[in-house]
């Protein structure tokens, strides 16, 4: 357990110096500084000296060796620096986005794998039938809609025509769950024609094993053998689909957030985007490849839990 | 008296859009204590009996006639849930590939008390200890142990061992056996044979048997039936069977075991996929492989006949003393 | 522009020459001669020709009257004089000067800017499929070179590679979409190029593995006892048999790919305003819901637009992956 960690951590440093190399590459080799100031800079016409000042205050003067060895030392001690357009800490951004942005985002991970475990095993249960062919398609229906319109709908549904839950914006503290409860419907219900898909093939896929075979021989009810025999193995290829969703709890759903006005980190990164704020880009795209390797070692170790066949090793 | 009598069984199976039978007009008794060899070439519908026995069908097939009796009740008419019960407290079954047959998450412990709570028997120290006492009595020395092990963790034997512990472990009045040997090697094999047959001794068991290998039928069987595209054409006691074969087909498969290695007399396998209703041929099912075969043969299908406790599906079945070879 | 045309001609050879590959190989045509006992594959295959319909008709420019911009099939149907601001559907057009109506109503009604919706809707198929297939031309090849050598060649050839796609991989897709596409700027080859870097690691991934499996198959392991060269084992043995996960790949891909860039589109990184897109269309049509009486026949259209394609992709796919080896299912 401990070599494996160890190992893994190991292996996650030449893919971080990966990741910074090429986001370096992306962001300071095709665009060039000077570009990047213009576009920051308020004032219509800046000055040349203006656009001097300004590299040099972000440190883009320098020969490009040195900014890459200064972008990946922050990068990795984890030190954002400063927003480029409006100069505060991005690391404190980040830490009043976590909090929204974990109540949305697990809440629509643990409600999405949860429900869709759920009509997938009743899906499963009436397999060959009617209700399976129909729910197949229902699936693959609901997964060619966009995101964009389940947000849409639902917000109009359910904020406006309706108006159970708040259209948008968010509080802090309990109260603030409110405006969470839409966002969380509507992600749960988008990912839900994909999910359910994917979990009844493995389902079913666990169904025509002989274990099962023999259980239900052995006498074994049904209800049993689907939630103890199948779940049990089920959940090794449900584990990686939950834990590589893992990054998206922290750094948030982009497009919920930014549509129902949650202050989280993906609505930062939406605004970001809007003021053309390299600096903030470049960090969460650190930020989520670091989670992205976190999730990937849980995934293993998830795996190590339920299947004993697994070593970490 | 039989523990389990089959009567007429007819099982369906959807191929593409059409039905076929797999299983056609089966009929069969096993007393207590006694063994059944079930033997043919592979696709015959041999495990396709077995699961309409224990009515574990794959969902593409299904049973349409026939009587299943076991203990006097007939099987057939039972609600699911009466034969949910049924299955593993008074007949039980093991499958030929133990590697798969137990659940890699589950440790044969637990898999073995299931066994027994899933008929709502014992509970804790006693479910406990009645399931070491499983693990012991099919020979397997370091009960706690093994108990606390998962199946990847055993042998090939150790788990059918394993498998048959489950099976028994309610003290069934029968025992269905779909080639329990076939995928262990030779030296395991004459082992779990042999603790099939203690066991069947010390319990009482009736048991279905059934492989395609002779030898194992020879050792562990007292009867034998043939099968041959979903039917049976022969049956009878094992030693007079092996001794003087009365159908072409049980002359066939006999002769190309007996004749080892010499490909030339070996039965000609079957291409394609049994089932479909089409591609069996008509009058007698075996006419285009039979050497014995006459005209008759091609568009008349045989009846059954027999004498004493034997009997034979061919207009020219060699029934009877004088045919000894 | 020129780029686009050069890219829509590309696109439309490479469906070609998939539907000659695919009527020829016997494994296809039964995959394909089982669409016609099923109605949902056929009304997909029907959905799937109608749309092509529409983008071919988009793509042919007539010749252009002097101080004109140059005009497709499509605009010439829609002759437009724009309307000033929002009709209903059904609405009846108020200027006279159109030389070839194709009815005398807004058949789905205008947008904000008088714009006939239906117009704006058919316009958004060509850039569909200019988006998914130019991208699906980008990552097949991409993918297929990559896993070829990883899986072929193995050692540090595959060592390389796999660290190539870790990397790629360990940053979220949508943030790596956005920052190629931030740095990249708007545009329709922008977007492709971007979309393209981002996906095609899946299918690298199962072409280096499909790869590894193939290369001990006992006729790869005797070609190269016999010494054929390497170039000649891949190319004749190894890609053949790649071939069904390609092309159920790329149906699936293509689908993801259309859906994937109403979403740039929406995040303001996607294709340019001016270009007809049912991304643009949603983003437009999304404030118009909070009007009095509430104007929803755009974002429906458009959304129906996608729907009726990606759904009909979907579909595809799963019937040639069902045709073809229905041990890929759920892969
Ligand atoms: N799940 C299934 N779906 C479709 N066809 C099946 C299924 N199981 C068995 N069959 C077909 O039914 C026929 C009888 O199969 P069965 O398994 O009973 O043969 P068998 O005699 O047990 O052969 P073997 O010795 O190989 O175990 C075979 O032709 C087989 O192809
Ligand atoms: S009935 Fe005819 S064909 Fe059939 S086994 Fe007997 S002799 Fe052969
Ligand atoms: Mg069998």
């Amino acid at each position: 357990m401990l070599r494996y960690l160890v190992r893994r951590i190991f292996y996650a440093g030449p893919i971080l110096l990966g990741v910074c190399l090429a986001t370096f590459a992306l962001f300071y080799l095709s665009v060039s500084p000077e570009q990047m100031a213009r576009r920051n800079i308020s004032a219509k016409n800046p000055t040349q000296a203006q656009i001097r000042d300004w590299l040099v205050a972000r440190g883009y003067d320098k020969p490009l060796q040195e900014q890459f060895t200064r972008h990946a030392r922050s990068l990795f001690l984890l030190d954002f620096g400063k927003s480029d357009s409006t100069g505060e800490p991005i690391a404190q951004r980040l830490r009043q986005g976590a909090v929204p942005s974990l109540i949305v985002g697990s809440g629509v991970l643990f409600g999405s794998v949860g429900a869709s475990v759920i009509l997938a095993l009743f899906v499963a249960a009436f397999r060959g039938t009617y209700v399976d062919r129909w729910a197949t398609v229902l699936c693959v229906a609901g997964m060619s809609v966009t995101v964009l319109v389940f947000i849409i709908a639902g917000q109009y549904l359910f904020g406006k025509l309706l108006v159970w839950f708040p259209l948008a914006g968010y509080q802090s503290g309990i109260g603030g769950l409110r405006f969470a409860v839409l966002p969380i419907l509507v992600g749960v219900a988008s990912a839900l024609g994909a999910n359910v898909r994917f979990y009844r093939t493995v389902i079913l896929d666990e169904m025509g094993k002989d274990y099962v075979r023999t259980a239900r021989a052995k006498g074994v009810s049904e209800p049993r053998v689907l939630f103890v025999h199948v779940l049990k193995n089920a959940a090794i290829p449900i584990l990686t689909s939950f834990v590589l969703s893992l990054p998206f709890v922290v750094t948030g759903s982009l497009l919920l957030e930014s549509f129902f006005g949650i202050p989280g980190i993906g609505s930062y990164m939406v605004d970001a985007i809007d003021g053309q704020d390299f600096a903030v880009v470049r960090a969460m795209v650190f930020l989520g490849t670091v989670l992205y390797l976190v999730g990937a070692v849980l995934t293993d170790v998830s795996y190590a839990l339920v299947d004993p066949r697994v070593r970490l090793e | 008296m039989s523990v389990l009598e089959v009567v007429g069984l007819r099982t369906l199976l959807r191929v593409e859009s059409a039905e076929a039978p797999v299983v056609d007009d089966v009929s069969f008794s096993i007393s207590p204590g006694r063994t059944l060899g079930l033997v043919g070439e592979s696709g015959c519908g041999k495990s396709m009996v077995a699961q309409s026995v224990m009515q574990l069908l794959p969902p593409p097939a299904r049973i349409v006639a026939g009587e299943v009796m076991l203990e006097g009740r007939d099987l057939l008419g039972l609600r699911p849930a009466q034969m949910r019960d049924v299955r593993g407290r008074r007949m039980g079954m093991i499958f030929q590939n133990p590697m798969e047959a137990l659940n890699p998450t589950l440790t044969v412990g637990y898999q073995i008390r299931e066994s027994i709570f899933a008929h709502g028997r014992g509970v804790g120290r006693e479910l406990r200890s009645r399931t070491l006492q499983m693990l012991r009595e099919v020979e397997i020395e370091d009960a706690e142990g093994v108990a606390a092990k998962y199946p990847h963790e055993l042998s090939g034997g150790m788990r059918q061992r394993v498998a048959i512990a489950m099976a028994l472990a309610n003290r069934p009045a029968a025992l269905i056996a779909d080639e329990p040997t076939t995928a262990l090697d030779a030296t395991v094999q004459a082992a779990i044979l042999r603790l099939i047959t203690r066991l069947q001794r010390e319990m009482g068991l009736a048991v279905l048997l059934i492989s395609h290998d002779l030898g194992v039928v020879n050792e562990a069987a007292d009867d034998v039936a043939v099968m041959y595209l979903g039917q049976i054409v022969e049956s009878g006691p094992v030693d007079d069977v092996l001794a003087s074969p009365a159908h072409p087909y049980t002359q066939a498969l006999f002769a190309s075991r007996a004749s080892g290695l010499s490909r030339t007399r070996r039965l000609a396998t079957i291409e394609g996929v049994a089932p479909d209703a089409g591609s069996w041929p008509s009058g007698c099912r075996f006419h285009p492989r039979c050497a014995c075969a006459q005209e008759i043969c091609r568009t008349i299908a045989p009846g059954e006949v027999g004498e004493g406790s034997r009997r034979a599906l061919c207009h020219f079945a060699k029934l009877g003393a004088g045919n000894a070879k | 522009m020129i780029l686009a045309d050069c890219l829509a001609g590309l696109v439309v050879a490479a469906c070609a020459l998939a539907l000659i590959h695919m009527l020829r190989s016997p494994l296809w045509s039964r995959a394909v001669s089982g669409f016609r006992r099923r109605p949902g594959a056929m009304f997909a295959v029907a959905v799937l020709g109608l749309y092509s319909l529409v983008a071919i008709a988009d793509s042919f420019v007539l010749p252009a009257r002097a101080g004109q911009p140059p005009e497709t099939i499509l605009d010439k149907l829609f002759a437009r004089p724009q309307e000033r601001t929002y009709s209903a559907p059904l609405a009846e057009r108020t200027s006279e000067a159109t030389p070839q109506p194709l009815l005398g109503r807004h058949i789905l009604g205008t947008d904000g800017l008088g714009n006939d919706v239906l117009y704006r809707t058919l316009k958004g198929v060509r850039t569909a499929f200019l988006i998914g297939g130019a991208t699906t031309l980008l990552v097949l090849p991409l993918a297929l070179i990559f896993g070829l050598l990883a899986g072929y060649f193995g050692r540090w050839v595959d060592d390389a590679v796999q660290y190539v796609y870790t990397v790629f991989d360990s940053i979220p897709n949508i943030l790596l979409l956005i920052a190629i596409m931030f740095v990249l700027g708007q545009g329709l080859l922008q977007m492709c190029l971007a979309l393209g870097l981002t996906s095609w690691i899946g299918l690298c991934r199962i072409v280096r593995g499909e790869t590894l499996k193939l290369r001990e198959r006992g006729y790869v392991t005797s070609a190269r006892a016999l010494g054929y060269g390497s170039g000649r084992i891949i190319v004749r043995h190894i890609l053949p048999n790649l071939l069904p996960i390609l092309i159920i790949y790329a149906t699936l891909s293509f689908s993801r790919l259309v859906l994937a860039e109403v979403i740039l589109s929406y995040l303001q990184v996607g294709v340019p305003e001016y270009v007809g897109s049912w991304g643009n269309m949603i983003d437009a049509a999304r404030l118009e819901l909070t009007r009095e009486p509430v104007i929803w026949w755009n974002l429906a259209s458009a959304t129906v637009a996608i729907f009726l394609l990606v759904f009909s992709l979907n579909v595809i796919s799963d019937e040639l992956r069902d045709g073809i080896d229905p041990s890929l299912r759920g892969a």
